[in-house]
């Protein structure tokens, strides 16, 4: 690939910590987190702030915008403040995702001080036994209530983001009124991706098929996001959104040509998704250029030229595909060891007849007939 | 080139035309792009079938909107005429075109 089209690195993904707190029963990193959590308290070798600020240094070169924290859980990492100053210092656009047990007053001002574009919390139901259960932590719900109460009081933007699965989604109503107590600024219901801990749920029967998704999906569209202040948005890929949503581009999906994923180890891959599979992961910050990484990674590349023509199954034959570039193919190299392997969501439903016909073009047989 | 409003349009029939309820949906198979057509879009694209010109369409749309001043509607198609024009979605037929 020429250098002339070399896509502009806008944002870097930092999974600030291996650890965590809580022991989620959807985690898609668990095993990088069950490895790291191993490691006896102080030994886990995080990244020196120097080396972070070098990195965003030579990542504005190439057009760095934006960075968000996540994890593990961020705030496990001693070091995340130090972190978050040089974001500010550099002018960055910040996301934090965190499960905000840990999140604390004197957080509040570096907070506070950042260009923030929002703190994603995770909250999986509407009350204490639902999220405690999911999350595998007594009290986790308790606490993550308290962090939304003090972003609520010092006006910091929030998502909220639920894992909709068979035993919370009769709390989606509730978990809105929540989500107005607290004044957040949107909520994301995402299903949950059969990837990591995820897929045991899924084959224990705990996932909600996909015609329950879809009809959540409606009615949330056309119920709940009526009553709801702030934005709702439901994790399907774009192919399930009505024309209007197309058309006027409300809706966002991931930017995988201008995005870099930074390990907790200092490794360099799409995504969090070096975590679990070590093949993707293709530079360190401390033997590599992050110039030389973006440009000559053979599987960043490698990718640049795949996508999306090179999709495969629905992904190839779909209308939005120039657009979605295939959703997620972090879950789609983790199911099928294939990144260019159709999405998990929308193959299902065009093997069940689900899929919207005006958005799908003949199968390649079909088109030589 | 420019439209020439009184030669026949046509379209181009590499192009996946896609009817949605607010609209239409236009890909082009080679490059993976995707447009979308509002509804008068998706009327105009459906209605050049090789024999219409620009003249005709403006005639028979300012018939079925005629609360719509002429103007507006000439200004809108030949825009969006032209649009489509330059990057090869419609071209002129060699049909001959009856008069507006
Ligand atoms: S079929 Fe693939 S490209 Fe199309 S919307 Fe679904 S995930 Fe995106």
């Amino acid at each position: 690939m020429g250098i002339k089209s070399l896509p502009q690195l806008r944002s870097l993904y930092f999974y600030v910590s291996g650890q965590c707190n809580l022991n989620c029963r959807h985690c898609w990193q668990h095993k990088r987190i069950d490895e790291d959590s191993m490691v006896p308290d102080g030994n886990n070798a995080e990244i020196p702030p120097a080396d972070l600020f070098r990195v965003i240094k030579e990542a504005k070169e190439l057009g760095l915008y934006s960075i968000k924290f996540t994890g593990g859980e961020p705030f496990m990492n001693p070091l995340f403040i130090d972190y978050l100053n040089i974001a500010k210092n550099e002018g960055l656009r910040v996301v934090i995702e965190t499960n905000g047990t840990l999140l604390e007053e004197s957080h509040i001002p570096r907070l506070k001080a950042l260009n923030l574009r929002e703190i994603a919390i995770s909250l999986d139901g509407a009350n204490q036994e639902t999220h405690d259960n999911f999350r595998q932590k007594k009290g986790a719900y308790l606490q993550t209530l308290a962090a939304l109460k003090l972003l609520a009081k010092y006006k910091l933007p929030v998502q909220l983001i639920m894992c909709i699965h068979r035993k919370n989604k009769d709390e989606l109503g509730d978990l809105l009124l929540l989500a107005e107590q607290y004044k957040v600024n949107s909520v994301k219901i995402n299903p949950i991706q059969p990837m990591g801990r995820g897929q045991e749920l899924a084959e224990k029967g705990e996932c909600l098929p996909l015609s329950e998704l879809l009809e959540l999906s409606k009615y949330c569209r056309e119920n709940l996001s009526k009553s709801f202040s702030g934005n709702l948005f439901f994790g399907l890929p774009i192919s399930f959104r009505p024309f209007e949503e197309i058309r006027d581009r409300t809706f966002s999906v991931c930017q995988i040509f201008s995005i870099l994923g930074l390990l907790s180890g200092g490794e360099l891959s799409f995504c969090g998704i070096g975590h679990n599979n070590r093949e993707l992961i293709f530079g360190n910050i401390y033997e590599d250029s992050l110039p030389d990484v973006w440009k000559g990674a053979p599987l960043l590349n490698e990718l640049r030229q795949c996508l999306p023509k090179g999709l495969k199954g629905v992904c190839g034959r779909c209308l939005l595909k120039s657009t979605c570039l295939g959703e997620c193919r972090a879950e789609a190299y983790e199911r099928t060891g294939d990144l260019l392997a159709p999405h998990w969501i929308c193959q299902e439903a065009l093997d069940s007849n689900l899929f919207p016909t005006t958005r799908l073009l003949p199968a390649a047989d079909k088109l030589k007939e | 080139m420019n439209i020439k409003n009184d030669k026949p349009l046509h379209v181009n029939p590499d192009i996946v035309f896609r009817e949605e309820e607010e609209g239409a949906f236009l890909f082009h198979p080679e490059t993976g792009e995707l447009k979308c057509l509002n509804s008068m879009g998706r009327i105009i694209w459906s209605m050049c079938d090789g024999q219409i010109s620009a003249d005709l369409l403006e005639e028979k749309i300012s018939n079925k909107y005629p609360s719509v001043p002429r103007d507006e509607i000439h200004n809108d198609l030949i825009t969006f005429l032209e649009e489509l024009f330059a990057i090869g979605y419609i071209g002129h037929s060699t049909a001959v075109v009856p008069p507006a």
